[in-house]
This record gives structure tokens, C-alpha cells and sequence, in this order.
């Protein structure tokens, strides 16, 4: 794959944010920079509370308090316009950028269906709402994504309570998709659903992203999706992203000891063999360990890595990691 | 012959479902099911989520009271044992749920919580439950230093997991019921939970029945596997041969499903042999048959009829028409 700077769709420069709760601030996203590129799958992982999801509600701008942006910037590149996502008011926001450009597919959406309304209803609303076809067309658009997601006619005459878990995180896959969107942001497409539908929801949300070729992140815990799912992966560690890589050279060659620990953690089909996991928890992010926030856990820690925080380094083109294992001098 | 410690003979237990609960449908599908024999052993129990293996785990903790057949303890009804015989059920059958958060107290320190279990169980005096504790607690790497004065809430997610353990591991029972003891856990605090578990085989000569949806945590740990669909058992055996050689249409489609970092997106190719699934689950539960039957390949006239299970090789047995000759 080739990165190359004018196919970054996002450019996600040192944001800063968190939740303020009481006096207490929780540095969820620290200092996080990320370049997105076109047409490019791209993996968000880590483990519960290391601020993937935040970060993800940080890049569609869905800050609602406790939540506050602190600083950063984020430029959308589309077609024709290069929008600076930061400092857009939320009306700007939804008017101009939501739906249009960038969806975000929130974790458990398949609850956000209406379950009084049918399924039909839910994309002639969006479809009043941002662009004025007549009902016919909506009617024959609707069932065509439904089709290339996999779905029969007859559910879109259903009510969202007759369909299974999997049928309605399509819905909602193919109601994020109805404005050809060119960056999608999922998190946790699968991690409701059982081990069958995921591989089928997997398989068509590849397809459909193959088809259109928008940019998606996914949000995942779960390292053996990210395996089979993703070009690149970002590893974040308690706000930071410790590690990225594309995901072959990620899972041949792990670079940071915390991604070493994550691979090398899974329990594969037939291999028995004792494997180590890491000591001790994820540090509170109201107080993050001084240095390197992975310290405490590290087997590798050194002198340094308790004073002073890791630069971030780039090893080789569209490698880079955040430990001072790797600082040369 | 030994007598297992659990038996289940052609247990099912009814939920209602629908608006005053008049229709209903089997949760758990005649099980028959024995655990505990001469030596320790880790069994599995892997199936999806409504598989029904959580109130299964429950029908054998004796929590929930099975509509209809026999759950059998030391080979007697475990719903007409005597008080004594209670109390002993209880020292030798401890559960680990998945939240460890439901376990504790929340207004109890866990310290406190450990000495009355201790006592109560074992009728040991303060100072002996005090003993007994810090050897359990060293076990599971903790100290008792650590865990005085504490609440739950101090704890973070794998101690609270960790001191869950102690708390069942505490009376030395024969068999720990785990239902997924590990789900709520990060990544790189599962293993941890799960060597644990494999060392308290060792250690103290416990049975352990882990209950999972996970297949490759189950293949870790476990000996010996029981696949659970639809409230009914489909496969069972040994692990290795169960995962090496699937026989069940559905543990195929389970095991083809389950994403794997090393094949990359040529995991994409393997395909499922099934149609996409269309079909309420309750008309599946309620089948008289082989609840597979809407999505299997292989189904003939014969699957309308309940399969039986079939020993088709030593310690591999399978619930399908197919094998039965």
C-alpha cells in the first residue's frame, strides 16, 4: 500500500481530550496524531477504557459534556474542499459534514432503531432530511443497499423488533452508508453478535467497502478481527497511541512490548502451550503514571521510561511506535 | 462404577415467553450431562449467546430448578437432599459468574466477606479462616495485606476476578462452575484468569466446568468439550478431537467462523455452508427435531425427529442423524 500525503482523507494533529468530572479531569485522548488515508480499512485497537472510542466521538465531533475537546486540530480532505473539522460549530457540523461525508456508527447501534416505526420509515426520514428525492426512489435506493448488505425485500417492511441483532447492525450499517459517505467510523460493529453473524456482517461490510471504497475505522477489542478485518492498525494504550502499522508487519513483528503482550496473549485453535499475560491494570487516566504510561507494566522498563514520556518515532514508512526501546543515541 | 458428582438425566427447563408468558419454550433442551469422575478434569461448555449454557450453569449450581427431568447430585436428586446434605452441596459445587462485580457485597469489605464464607462453610474458628484465607489469596496472587479493609469497588476488574476465585477455591469444592469468567476482562488480563484456573486443577484437585463462547479460550484450557445449541447438546468429547475433527454441521460452521489473525482476509474465503439466518429464534427453540434443521446442508426427513446422541469414535460422541447407522 501506498501512503502518500495527498491521499489522507483525515489528518488528526496532537488532540487532546477528555472527560471533566468534578475537578477531576480523565485524559482519554492524549496527544493523539493519526493520518487516515483513502479507500484504506483502518483498525482502532485496545482495551476497554483506553479512550478508542472517545477518540472515535473526538473525529465526529459528538462532544457533548463531560467530554471536552482541550486542543488538536482535524482536516477533512474531500473532493473538492478541505473542511477543519475543529472548528466548525455543531450546526456547521450537521449541516455540512454529518452523513454527508463522515458517519459515525455508534457502539451497540443496533438499539437505535425505532422499534414502533418500520424499517422503511427510518431511511424515508433520513432521506427527507438531507435531500429531496420523491418516495419511489427512496423505496427502490432502500432496498438496493439493504440488497448489497445482504438483506431480503421483506425486511424493510418489518418493524426492527422482528429482525435479529445482526439484521438491525445492518440496517444501521446501511442507513450510515445512504449519503456515500467517505470516512466511516464504526465501533463495535460485532462485538453484540455471535461468532457466525459477525463473520457475515464482516464479510459484507468488506464487500460494500471494497464497492464504494470509503475509508473505515474500526473500533474493535477483539485483535483477531482486527487480524482478518484491517489494512492498518493503531494500538492504543490509556489515551495514547503506543503503535501503528499495517497489519501483516503489526501481528509478524509487534514493536511496543504492550502490542508484543496483546498478540501473544491470544490463545489459538490447537496450541496448548502456557501463555503469559501482563501483571498488574490499566492505570487510571485521572492520574496517569509519570513517563511512559505503560511503565508500571512493562518488562522492559528502563530508567527513562519512568521520568520521561516516549517520542513517537517512525521506524520505517508508515511504521511508527512510542517507546524508547527504539530511540537510537 | 464411581458416582459422579453431577448428573443431569434428560433435564429441560421451560421460560415463558409472549405477553403473560403463555408460550413456552425450552431454554434447555433434555441434557443429559455427568461430571466429576475419579480424577479432575476441565471440561467446556461453548455455545452462542441464548444458547441456553448459562441456565444450564445454573440447573447445576441448583439455583434453578429444571421443569422437568433429574439433576442429580452424588447420585440423588439434588432438589430433595437434606439440610446436611445442602451444606455439602455447597462446599463441593462453587460458581465464578462473569460480572465479578455481582459477587461481592458492595457495603462489605471483601475481607469480611471472605472470613464469613470461611466460617460459615467450614466451621472453622476466626484464626483457622484467617489461615485458610491467606493461603487461598497467595494462590491467586494476592495478600491478605492488600485485601484488608477493602470494598469491591477499590478492586479493579482482574483482582476482583482474582478474589472471586479465592472466594469459590476457599471451601476446596470438587467442581467450579465458571460462567464466562473472563468476558468482561481486557485482553491482556484473560490469560491470567485462565492459568489461574488451569493451575487450581493442580493445585487443589478441582473439576472445572468453563463456560464460554469463546472456542479458542475453551481450547486453551479445557479437556474435554460439550458444544450446546439451542438448549441442546450436539457434540461432545474430547477437545482435540472435537476441534481436529468437527462433526456436527453447526461446531463446523462455529469453528469456521471464528476469526483468525494468522490467515489475514484469506479468513474471508473460508464459506459458510449456510444461508443467512432469516428465522426467529423461539420457532427454533420450540423444534420437536434437530434445532439445526433450518440452516443445515445435510438434513434429510429423519431430522425432524429428536437426534440421539452416537459414539463415533472413543470419547466422541455427536447428536446427529447423519452418524447414526
Amino acid at each position: 500500500m501506498i501512503l502518500v500525503d495527498n491521499e489522507v482523507v483525515l489528518h488528526i494533529d496532537n488532540v487532546k481530550a477528555g472527560y471533566v468530572v468534578g475537578r477531576r479531569f480523565i485524559d482519554a485522548v492524549s496527544s493523539v496524531s493519526l493520518k487516515l488515508f483513502y479507500g484504506e480499512v483502518f483498525g482502532l485497537a485496545g482495551e476497554s477504557g483506553c479512550g478508542k472510542s472517545t477518540l472515535l466521538k473526538v473525529i465526529y465531533g459528538y462532544i457533548e459534556p463531560p467530554l471536552k475537546r482541550i486542543e488538536g486540530s482535524l482536516i477533512l480532505r474531500t473532493k473538492n474542499e478541505r473542511l477543519s473539522l475543529h472548528e466548525l460549530s455543531d450546526d456547521e457540523l450537521k449541516r455540512r459534514v454529518w452523513w454527508r461525508y463522515m458517519t459515525w456508527i455508534p457502539q451497540g447501534a443496533m438499539s437505535v432503531l425505532n422499534p414502533t416505526i418500520r424499517v422503511r420509515d427510518h431511511f424515508i426520514e433520513m432521506f427527507k432530511l438531507y435531500s429531496n428525492i420523491d418516495k419511489r426512489e427512496v423505496y427502490r435506493l432502500t432496498t438496493e443497499y439493504l440488497e448489497a448488505l445482504g438483506l431480503s425485500k421483506e425486511v424493510i417492511d418489518a418493524y426492527p423488533i422482528q429482525l435479529s441483532g445482526g439484521m438491525r447492525q445492518r440496517i444501521v450499517i446501511a442507513l450510515a452508508l445512504l449519503f456515500n459517505p467517505i470516512l466511516v467510523l464504526a465501533d463495535e460493529p460485532t462485538s453484540a453478535l455471535d461468532v457466525v453473524t459477525q463473520k457475515i456482517l464482516l464479510e459484507q461490510l468488506l464487500k460494500v467497502q471494497k464497492e464504494r471504497g470509503f475509508t473505515l475505522v474500526l473500533v474493535s477489542h477483539d485483535m483477531d478481527v482486527h487480524g482478518v478485518f484491517t489494512d492498518r492498525i493503531g494500538v492504543m494504550y490509556a489515551g495514547k497511541i503506543v503503535e501503528v502499522g499495517s497489519t501483516d508487519k503489526m501481528f509478524a513483528e509487534p514493536l511496543h512490548p504492550y502490542t508484543k503482550a496483546l498478540i501473544g496473549s491470544l490463545p489459538r485453535l490447537g496450541d496448548k502451550s502456557i501463555r503469559k499475560g501482563l501483571s498488574g491494570a490499566p492505570p487510571d487516566l485521572a492520574d496517569p503514571p509519570p513517563g511512559c504510561r505503560f511503565h508500571p507494566r512493562c518488562p522492559y522498563a528502563m530508567d527513562i521510561c519512568r521520568r520521561e514520556e516516549p517520542p513517537i518515532i517512525e521506524i520505517e514508512k508508515g511504521r511508527i511506535v512510542g517507546c524508547w526501546l527504539y530511540v537510537k543515541g | 462404577m464411581v458416582i459422579p458428582l453431577i448428573e443431569l438425566v434428560n433435564v429441560s427447563k421451560y421460560f415463558g415467553y409472549g405477553v403473560i408468558g403463555l408460550v413456552r419454550f425450552p431454554a434447555v433442551d433434555g441434557v443429559d450431562l455427568k461430571i466429576g469422575g475419579e480424577k479432575p478434569e476441565v471440561l467446556t461448555l461453548v455455545g452462542e449467546s441464548g444458547c441456553g449454557k448459562s441456565t444450564l450453569a445454573k440447573i447445576m449450581l441448583r439455583i434453578l430448578r429444571p421443569t422437568s427431568g433429574v439433576a442429580k447430585y452424588m447420585g440423588k436428586d439434588m432438589w430433595r437432599l437434606k439440610r446436611s446434605e445442602v451444606r455439602r452441596f455447597i462446599r463441593d459445587v462453587q460458581p465464578i459468574f462473569q460480572d465479578p462485580m455481582d459477587t461481592f457485597n458492595l457495603f462489605e469489605s471483601v475481607e469480611s466477606y471472605l472470613i464469613s464464607a470461611a466460617r460459615n462453610l467450614l466451621k472453622l474458628n476466626e484464626e483457622q479462616a484467617t489461615e485458610r484465607i491467606a493461603q487461598t489469596l497467595e494462590f491467586v496472587g494476592l495478600t491478605l495485606d492488600k485485601v484488608r479493609g477493602k470494598r469491591p469497588q477499590e478492586f479493579s476488574g482482574g483482582e476482583l476476578q482474582r478474589l472471586s476465585i479465592a472466594r469459590a477455591l476457599l471451601v476446596q469444592p470438587k467442581l467450579l462452575i465458571a460462567d464466562e469468567p473472563v468476558s468482561m476482562l481486557d485482553a491482556s488480563l484473560r490469560i491470567n484468569i485462565l492459568n489461574l484456573l488451569r493451575s487450581a486443577k493442580e493445585e487443589f484437585g478441582t473439576s472445572i466446568l468453563y463456560i464460554t463462547h469463546d472456542l479458542a479460550t475453551a481450547n486453551y484450557i479445557g479437556e474435554k468439550i460439550f458444544v450446546m445449541y439451542r438448549g441442546s447438546i450436539v457434540e461432545q468429547g474430547n477437545i482435540e478431537k472435537v476441534i481436529n475433527k468437527p462433526l456436527h454441521p453447526y461446531t463446523k460452521v462455529l469453528l469456521d467462523s471464528l476469526p483468525d489473525y494468522r490467515m489475514g482476509r484469506e479468513w474471508f474465503k473460508k464459506q459458510l455452508p449456510q444461508t443467512l439466518r432469516t428465522v426467529i429464534e423461539v420457532r427454533e427453540m420450540l423444534l420437536k427435531g434437530c434445532k439445526y434443521i433450518y440452516y443445515c446442508p445435510y438434513k434429510t426427513q429423519q431430522c425432524y425427529e429428536k437426534p440421539i446422541m452416537i459414539e463415533v469414535e472413543k470419547s466422541h460422541e455427536v447428536a446427529c442423524w447423519m452418524y447414526y447407522e
